[in-house]
Order: C-alpha cells, then sequence, then structure tokens
C-alpha cells in the first residue's frame, strides 16, 4: 500500500534542499501560488512548471523515476451529494478560499501527491 | 520570482463527515479519473521502518510514525504530539515566540488546527464548549467557534479566526523539516 513512499519522501525531501516551494511533507500543506487565475503574475496551473522541471533546472535530480509522479491539474469536481465513493471515516483534505470549499480526498492525494487547482479563485497546491 | 514564497492556507485533514458538517456546500475531487484503480486510503500515523531509511537523520524525541500537528510562528516551531492532545479537552491556550496562540483537537476526526488569538487588539483565552460537536468558546465576545475557526454565534457571524500556519504530520516529515522544532509538553 505505501510502496512509493519512501521514494515520495526523497522527492520531497530534495524539492526542499534546492529550495522549491516550502515545506512540503507526507502530510498535507496548502500553499496558495502567487497571482490570480486571470492575473499576469504566476503561471497557470496546467501550462506552468510541473515540479519535475523545477527540480531539472537546479542541477539536482532526486533519485526517483518522475512517472511515478501523477500531479492533478485542474482535477474534476462533483458535488458533496455525488460524492457515493467516499464513506464518513474516509479521510479528506478540507480547504475553503473566498467561501469556496472543496475536499481532496487522502484515497486520491496518496497516489498523486500534488494537485493544482482552483478554489475561490485562488490558484492552490495541495500536497499530501 | 527568486525568492518568493508561497503562503500556507488552512488545510483541514480530518474525516469526510467531519468536513461536511462543516461545509455542508463543499465540492469533492471526482474519482472518474485514469487512475482511479490506483486510489487506497492509507492510515495515517502507522510505523514504516522504510520512511527512516530515506531520511539523511533520524530524531529520536518521538517515534518516526507518531502523529504530531506541527506550527510554525514566525521563527519558531512546536509540534504537539497527538498523544498529548488527546490528554487535553482539544483547546490549548500557548504562547510560541510570544504569539498567543490557541490549538484546536478534535478528538473524533483526530484533527487538529491553531488560530491566533488575537481578537481585536485583545487576547482572548479560548475553552472548549460543552457538547459533541468541536465547538470553543472565548474569553472576550463569550461567543462559539467551529473547528475551522468561524464563529458560529449569531452576533459575531460571519467573523473567523486568523490562521496559524499547522498541519498534522508524521513525526519523521516534521522533524526532517525542522529540526529545531521543540516538543509540546503538557504543563
Amino acid at each position: 500500500m505505501m510502496r512509493y513512499g519512501p521514494m515520495v519522501l526523497k522527492a520531497l525531501i530534495a524539492a526542499r534542499t534546492i529550495g522549491v516551494g516550502a515545506v512540503i511533507g507526507i502530510t498535507s500543506v496548502l500553499l496558495i501560488a502567487c497571482g490570480s487565475p486571470d492575473g499576469s503574475t504566476g503561471s497557470s496551473p496546467t501550462t506552468g512548471q510541473s515540479p519535475s522541471d523545477i527540480q531539472g533546472t537546479e542541477g539536482s535530480r532526486p533519485n526517483f523515476p518522475r512517472s511515478r509522479f501523477v500531479p492533478l491539474d485542474n482535477p474534476d469536481v462533483v458535488s458533496a451529494e455525488a460524492a457515493s465513493f467516499l464513506q464518513p471515516d474516509d479521510r479528506v483534505l478540507g480547504v475553503t478560499v473566498n467561501g469556496e470549499s472543496r475536499a481532496y480526498p487522502i484515497s486520491m492525494m496518496t497516489f498523486h501527491h500534488v494537485a493544482n487547482d482552483i478554489v475561490g479563485g485562488e490558484r492552490v497546491l495541495v500536497t499530501f | 520570482m527568486i525568492g518568493t514564497e508561497m503562503s500556507f492556507l488552512p488545510l483541514i485533514h480530518t474525516t469526510w463527515e467531519e468536513w461536511l458538517a462543516l461545509h455542508p456546500e463543499t465540492s469533492v475531487l471526482s474519482y472518474e479519473t485514469d487512475f482511479q484503480s490506483q486510489y487506497r486510503n492509507v492510515t495515517i500515523g502507522m510505523p514504516n521502518g522504510r520512511f527512516d531509511r530515506e531520511l539523511l537523520s533520524v530524531d529520536d524525541r518521538l517515534r518516526s510514525e507518531e502523529l504530531v500537528l506541527g506550527v510554525m510562528v514566525g521563527d519558531a516551531f512546536v509540534a504537539y504530539p497527538v498523544t498529548s492532545l488527546e490528554q487535553t479537552t482539544g483547546v490549548i491556550n500557548v504562547q510560541v515566540d510570544g504569539t498567543p496562540i490557541v490549538v484546536f483537537y478534535d478528538a473524533v476526526a483526530n484533527a487538529g488546527i491553531a488560530f491566533s488569538r488575537n481578537l481585536d487588539g485583545k487576547i482572548a483565552r479560548f475553552e472548549r464548549a460543552p457538547g459533541a460537536s468541536f465547538l470553543a468558546v472565548d474569553s472576550i465576545s463569550g461567543s462559539l467557534w467551529d473547528f475551522s475557526g468561524r464563529n458560529v454565534s449569531d452576533d459575531l457571524a460571519d467573523a473567523s479566526l486568523t490562521f496559524e500556519t499547522s498541519y498534522l504530520s508524521e513525526w519523521y516529515g516534521w522533524s526532517a523539516y525542522h529540526p529545531d522544532t521543540t516538543i509540546y509538553e503538557e504543563p
């Protein structure tokens, strides 16, 4: 079940070592990127640098196969009523931005580890 | 962009049931992706020696897999072990680096979060309010706040506590990123 765990950690520590973003652990951290979705600063979740691009530019390549991380970019969402795949005790990461709330199921984040999303008009990066 | 730092938003790691109770209008990521067959739940806080072998150094003050609420205030880092939080009412008034903060811990959902105790320039103390669901009452207005820091009393509706950077972590991760962290001990 935790097959990719060690590689996850190594990758994240590598990212930290070369100063990408902020602190990211195996646990959840939500970061907000700079700029608004329609603004001119920053890059969009779909066209911006991926974490692997950033790592490559630093010349410090972590020792893991990049293909194992598949970030969720602009993920599709459903209403709470339609989320029949979730049980009451299932764990989620929940965020509210400008009055809009969204839940990121741990079962999904354990695979993707990164979601690039827009919530309440703000670009957010969710990690687990 | 060099030198730019992303800022932390409150991200509540809790159960679907608790999140839904806090935010009934929430949306949820769709399971309909190309990777659906790979999705599975994990249990947090379970022993896994493989992580230790990947770390450059291991901080043995706590067990690697022990769950902590990591709190960052200014340059200070404090780990609140869940085992310690479980011994409390779920509401702890503390000072971190001179800043008065309150830690909320919801034992039902095994969720934790920290907020500032500064309410319009006055420093409040918080207590757990009676009842099954998590609510805290402050010493200044006497009104009720939910786990996500929203005021749920009519007279202060829409008011929110100020989030202090905090998230649930396994100890090995928190201590690897913040080797100078202190560990909260009950007074």
